[in-house]
């Protein structure tokens, strides 16, 4: 009975702390970024400020939307918050108990880039659509790095669960060629998924130059708060994924308070840091032009591909 | 003063521009009277023989005082450093004039003002569809005619504009704007793509018609001035000089020295703070934010500079006809050339920022090129002609006020693209702090504004500047009141946006922005 206490708490503890951490981190970004470009940039507050103001808000929706273009907000964010559920962040355990692995961590993405992406269409607005056509050209590129990553891990560990992934990573190391391999695929990844500079902007205001922004051009209110957290957790999620497997320290192995709280406070700077990195990167480079994306992409895939070489021959 | 002469054969005008050389420099404006049956082989010879290119097209309403129309035809020929300006009447009762858009395609967006301003009719025009005032305006309402009544409200109407259609299989249209995202002025691009590629864009614009040109009628010079700096607001000094100009040479008027020298370290402050606010658009547009933040720090301490020196961040209520209204005095001008020098470093800090990065280079180069052939055929003028390879600078071509005497080299680049528009716009702000150093070692104390601004009798005349984005040209005509009786304008805006879509042949939907950024183009200063 105990245990089970013990579970559900850190199930919810889980959740709330990624729930209230994720605006921080997109709102750090811009607080980096606002450094670079000599301003004092927004408070490191204001993520929640903005999100606080946009639930108070009615949704304007157009008349000539169809059930997915109400749903998508909801979609999205629950299975983000799914997905980030199943990541372990401070803890090894699985953090809701063994109900998915990487693979339903990977089909929960995309099941909300697919609703994103079908709400582009479905307001047959001129920018959703091309919007939705971009993002589809991308992930299509970035999705075969994510499972090649991820294999190569699930191979080392012997499980597709994210607990034994991490363990392994604990325990037999992850100073091996495979992995440094995967770690720079991933990084160049993430920055893909979550709509970052050199890949998109998420600052702009043209709508020609847009990715993710333009899928959800036409949310407001609610909806668009419940899009922009969706967001900001997705991020969350895949730095705490590259975090814990690549840099394992910290991570309460026991369940006892002063392991916890360790663990909490080590994700949370880990997190922060791997958020200043892309900050930093935002500040010091250009947009790619759309089609050099693919060749970015393309460049992570063949790191993610030769990792899981020199694994499958015992190499690395 | 202009010259006045007859002439029906493009051999009387070559003659006669050969026996003028000396007096046609000095001029600068050389006006000829023609029939209109004769303007499309004279025009083919000024182009051909004279190396002219066409630069402002109007018409004036001569009813009632007199009948019908005069059609005016302003090229430039910058190998005599003069304007030749052939001016034609409409035969009464007849509407109609020769199209010179399909042997000159830079005369289109001229012929289809004319058309929507005065009802009058280009004959042969390729495309005949309203330009400057959109379908809901009632036909039969033109609003520069002597009977337009400019008190009482136009009525709406129905209409619809017919886009280009660009039809076959995977090909969609992207409707863009008029309200954008940013703030921006409003404009609408309608792309007709192939995946991302963008095979025709058709730009449609005038929507910020304030009738700038009928307010004028009527009004003092110095109203006159204040109108000008207030057609584009980061035109400000360029219209204001071109205005006054236009008004000292119908007056014969000759400003002093000392007021020369302050026009052009106006000008060229002008030029500065437009072109860094380019530079910080175009990095914003590749979103590299930390250069664009260095090019808006920059641009923002010459508006701080702009103030101390004329009061105004945007230096109006400056200039006047005569000279100008307000001295920079010793403080003001040491504090120009200590920002000048400062400035440098700055400024070289940033170029390396933006051009020592692959990242950005490779988003620059070989986006939005525009051709050569193009850019002359289209007469485009200013740092997006000089970007590729056409050595145009009204500061040269047709020199006034300090540049007469003033070796200025201008920048010049082949490549046409993304890149080197903003090279140029580099090269630019360089050689304008040298000019605003060189106009202020050396001056000397005196007066501002010539002594004796009254006009000896009415007349019309051209006058022009180089503006930030090139050559703006403004034609006056005074009466005897000493009132204006017609003004026409042409800002370099009306020239360069028919080249925009030129611009982006074989480009990618979302490498417009930074394309459009790179020609910075004004929509309130195209669309009086």
């Amino acid at each position: 009975m105990e245990a089970l206490l013990q579970r559900a708490i850190i199930g919810i503890g889980h959740v709330v702390l990624v729930l209230l951490v994720s605006p921080l981190m997109v709102n750090l970004i811009k607080k980096i970024k606002a450094h670079f470009q000599c301003r004092r940039g927004p408070g490191l507050l204001q993520g929640y400020y903005d999100l606080w103001k946009l639930l108070k808000k009615d949704a304007v929706i157009s008349e000539h939307a169809s059930w997915i273009f109400r749903a998508t907000p909801y979609v999205v964010f629950s299975a983000t918050l799914l997905a980030a559920a199943i990541i372990p962040a401070f803890t090894v355990l699985p953090p809701i108990g063994r109900v998915g692995d990487v693979i339903a961590v990977i089909y929960l993405l995309g099941l909300a880039r697919f609703f994103t992406a079908l709400a582009g269409l479905d307001t047959a607005s001129s920018f959703g659509g091309m919007g939705s056509s971009r993002e589809m050209m991308i992930s299509s590129l970035a999705e075969p790095v994510i499972i090649t990553a991820l294999f190569v891990l699930a191979i080392t560990a012997g499980s597709t669960n994210l607990s034994e992934i991490i363990s392994s990573s604990l325990t037999s190391g992850y100073m091996q060629p495979s992995y440094l391999l995967i770690l720079l695929a991933l990084l160049i990844v993430v920055i893909a998924e979550t709509g970052r500079v050199p890949v998109d902007n998420p600052a702009t205001h043209l709508e020609l130059t847009m990715v993710h922004e333009a899928m959800v051009l036409e949310y407001t209110g609610r909806d668009l708060a419940l899009i922009e957290w969706a967001s900001s957790i997705k991020l969350m999620l895949l730095l705490t994924l590259i975090a814990n497997v690549f840099l394992p320290w910290g991570i309460a192995r026991e369940i006892t308070w002063v392991f916890m709280l360790s663990g909490i406070a080590a994700i949370v700077i880990k997190v922060t840091v791997l958020a200043s990195i892309i900050a930093v990167v935002e500040s010091s480079t250009a947009k790619l032009r759309l089609f050099r994306v693919p060749e970015l992409i393309g460049g992570s895939f063949a790191l993610a591909m030769l990792a899981l070489i020199l694994r499958i021959t015992g190499k690395g | 003063m202009a010259l006045v002469t007859n002439g029906n054969s493009i051999k009387d005008i070559l003659d006669m521009i050969d026996g003028l050389k000396e007096d046609a420099v000095a001029a600068q404006e050389v006006l000829v009277d023609i029939d209109l049956p004769s303007l499309r082989q004279i025009a083919s010879g000024v182009i051909d023989r004279l190396g002219g290119s066409l630069q402002f097209v109007f018409a004036v309403d001569e009813r009632p005082g007199s009948d019908g129309f005069s059609l005016h035809h302003v090229f430039g020929i910058s190998a005599r450093h003069c304007f030749l300006h052939v001016r034609s009447e409409v035969p009464t009762g007849s509407l109609e004039f020769p199209s010179l858009t399909p042997i000159l395609p830079s005369a289109n967006w001229h012929e289809r003002k004319i058309a929507d301003m005065h009802g009058l009719i280009p004959v042969d025009h390729p495309d005949p569809r309203r330009l400057v005032l959109h379908e809901d305006w009632p036909d039969g309402l033109s609003p520069l005619n002597y009977d337009f009544d400019a008190s009482r409200p136009v009525p709406r109407v129905a209409g619809e504009y017919m886009f280009q259609r660009i039809e076959g299989e995977g090909i969609f249209e992207i409707p863009v704007g008029p309200v954008h995202a940013g703030i921006i002025e409003p404009g609408h691009f309608r792309f007709s793509s192939i995946g991302e590629k963008i095979l025709y864009l058709e730009l449609r614009l005038f929507y910020k018609y304030r009738g700038v040109e009928r307010y004028l009628q009527g009004k003092s010079l110095l109203g006159g001035v204040l109108a000008a700096e207030r057609i584009s607001g980061d035109e400000t000094v360029a219209n204001a000089v071109a205005y006054c100009q236009a008004v000292e040479r119908i007056a014969g008027i000759d400003i002093p020295e000392r007021a020369k020298r302050l026009r052009a370290v106006l000008q060229e402050l002008e030029r500065i703070h437009c072109h860094l606010a380019d530079i910080a658009g175009a990095a914003t547009d590749v979103a590299f934010s930390a250069g664009a933040a260095k090019a808006a720090i920059l641009r923002e301490r010459v508006m701080a500079i702009n103030e101390t020196v004329s009061g105004s961040r945007f230096l109006r209520g400056v200039i006047v006809h005569g000279g100008l209204r307000r001295d920079i005095d010793n403080g003001a001008s040491r504090g120009l050339l200590d920002f000048a020098d400062a400035s440098r470093n700055a400024l070289n800090e940033l170029k390396s920022s933006i051009f020592d990065r692959s990242s950005v280079l490779d988003r620059f180069e070989r986006t939005g090129a525009l051709s050569k052939s193009n850019a002359v055929d289209l007469a485009v003028v200013g740092p997006v002609a000089r970007a590729s390879g056409i050595p145009t600078d009204a500061r040269i071509d047709y020199p006034y006020g300090f540049y007469e005497l003033y070796p200025l080299e201008i920048a010049v680049r082949n490549d046409g693209d993304v890149a080197a528009r903003v090279r140029i716009k580099f090269d630019e702000i360089e050689r304008s702090l040298q000019i605003i150093e060189d106009a202020l070692c050396d001056i000397q104390s005196g007066d501002i504004c010539a002594k004796d601004t009254s006009l000896p009798s009415s007349g019309h005349g051209l006058g022009w500047a180089e503006a930030p984005r090139g050559l703006t040209l403004c034609w006056v005509e005074i009466g005897d009141d000493g009132r204006i009786v017609n003004c026409r304008w042409r800002t370099p805006s009306f020239n360069n946006w028919p080249a925009l879509p030129y611009a982006l042949e074989g480009d990618i939907v979302p490498d417009f922005p930074l394309v459009n950024k790179s020609f910075n183009l004004s929509y309130a200063g195209n669309d009086l």
